[in-house]
């Protein structure tokens, strides 16, 4: 995703003299190009994410597109107090960009996790939050962002996430991406855990049931139509995400049912928050760790479709 | 970090040690070149801390040094250590990309080989 991300970013500096990009010291291999190309349209500030948000949104006011860019939680959580005052508060055409969301930063433990950030970004004001589910959209959420006129947080995977679309499948900012149709359950993912919703759907399917994958790419606004749509037209809401269980996609998701009233079951797959802490290894170890793996959250899903959806007595 | 330099030399902790293992370099590039820190000692004098620079890779001057703590009755003390990232093996020194890279087998023997100590 990071690569796709700096393609079109390159992209967009090229037709767009506006865009700047703002680094925390962090990109090693991967902003040196834009740097060649855009000189006057780059800077490093630092390892000083407080600043670097507050001089981008310096930046933004004076009519530039700002992107500021680091890893996990370095560019929202240790400056949070710059993003609300600063950047959301005067709707500043500021877009955090961070490498690295959930656990892709895995072996370099806690202080590298990103799994707090969509729920805190989710509750600020003006601000747009995505994480797209694989490069390709990717690098369509750069572009909307870039075409957004505003505040927005755009959380990324690392590298080397698999393409899950094909073809570039439709991109609307606040409007969920559906995968794969079915109508038994539905399986809502956020972030790079497209691929595994998509597999676990592939293997419900030879089960007999019938799947349905959204990609909910962006949080805030969140696409309550498509939450209600599967909420009402099939027996099961899974949510999928590599984030804390507090505030991220199924806090999301379960807010809309409950807006509109309506009682269906939901499976809210994802990080317990008093678990996150100690666990250190690879993305594909930690994700195995918390049940989010291809096989633990599909046999959570079974389980929780004999236990509490086929034998639910009737209301 | 400069907030708590503040408050340090403000209370006058004296049982204080910053030691800052200064190699130059940041992540993308050296420090000189992103973010200057220099005159980093004077820096940290003006914050009201007692500095000496010593040679962050001498193991004696080292243990003096942190021997002679306080060196300032009523103040915290800041060692500027000067340091060589990957210090040792001439092929590695200086070089950002070991901030990210973990030398395999074969080079950790391959330096051992050619740059470890004799007999």
């Amino acid at each position: 995703m990071r690569n796709a991300f700096m393609r079109a970013l390159e992209e967009l500096a090229e037709n767009n003299r506006s865009v700047f990009f703002v680094t925390g010291d962090l990109g090693f291999g991967v902003v040196e190009p834009f740097a060649a190309r855009f000189p006057d349209r780059f800077l490093n500030a630092g390892v000083a994410e407080q600043n670097m948000t507050g001089v981008a949104t310096g930046l933004a006011l004076s009519g530039l597109t700002v992107f500021t860019y680091s890893i996990a939680n370095f560019p929202t959580l240790r400056c949070l107090e710059q993003i609300r005052n600063d950047v959301c508060y005067h709707r500043a055409n500021v877009k955090i960009v961070s490498i690295g969301g959930g656990l892709a930063y895995g072996a370099l433990g806690y202080s590298h996790h990103a799994l707090e950030d969509l729920a805190i970004m989710r509750t600020l004001p003006n601000l747009i939050v995505v994480a797209p589910g694989d490069p390709v959209e990717a690098d369509l959420a750069t572009r909307a962002l870039a075409a957004h006129d505003g505040p927005a947080y755009l959380r990324l995977g690392k590298a080397g996430e698999p393409i899950c679309h094909e073809l570039a499948p439709p991109f609307e900012l606040g409007r969920a991406i559906l995968v794969k149709d079915g109508g038994d359950v539905t399986v809502i993912s956020t972030g790079a855990m497209l691929r595994t919703a998509l597999d676990i759907s592939a293997d419900l399917n030879t089960e007999g049931i019938n799947a349905r994958v959204l990609s909910m790419h962006t949080l805030k606004p969140i696409d309550a139509e498509a939450i209600i749509s599967a909420a009402t037209e099939t027996s099961l809401v899974v949510t999928l995400e590599e984030h804390s269980l507090t505030g991220g996609l199924g806090s999301a998701v379960a807010e809309v049912l409950t807006d509109a009233c309506l009682r269906g079951p939901i499976l809210r797959l994802g990080i317990p928050p008093d678990e996150a802490t100690y666990d250190v290894g690879s993305q594909h170890f930690l994700r195995s760790r918390h049940g989010l793996s291809r096989a633990a959250a599909g046999a959570r899903i079974r389980q929780f479709l004999a236990d509490r959806v086929l034998r639910a007595p009737a209301t | 970090m400069w907030e708590a330099a503040l408050l340090a030399s403000h209370h006058g902790v004296d049982n204080l040690i910053a030691i800052i293992d200064y190699n130059k370099l940041q992540s993308l590039d050296t420090v000189e070149r992103t973010v200057r820190l220099e005159p980093l000692g004077d820096k940290w004098r003006a914050f009201g801390w007692e500095v000496r620079e010593i040679d962050g890779h001498d193991h004696d001057e080292l243990l003096k040094a942190f021997s002679a703590v306080p060196r300032l009755s009523g103040r915290p003390t800041c060692f500027v250590a000067h340091t060589v990232k990957g210090k040792g093996v001439p092929e590695m020194e200086n070089r950002v990309e070991w901030h990210y890279r973990s030398p395999s087998a074969d080079q950790i023997d391959w330096a051992k080989k050619n740059w470890g100590p004799r007999g």
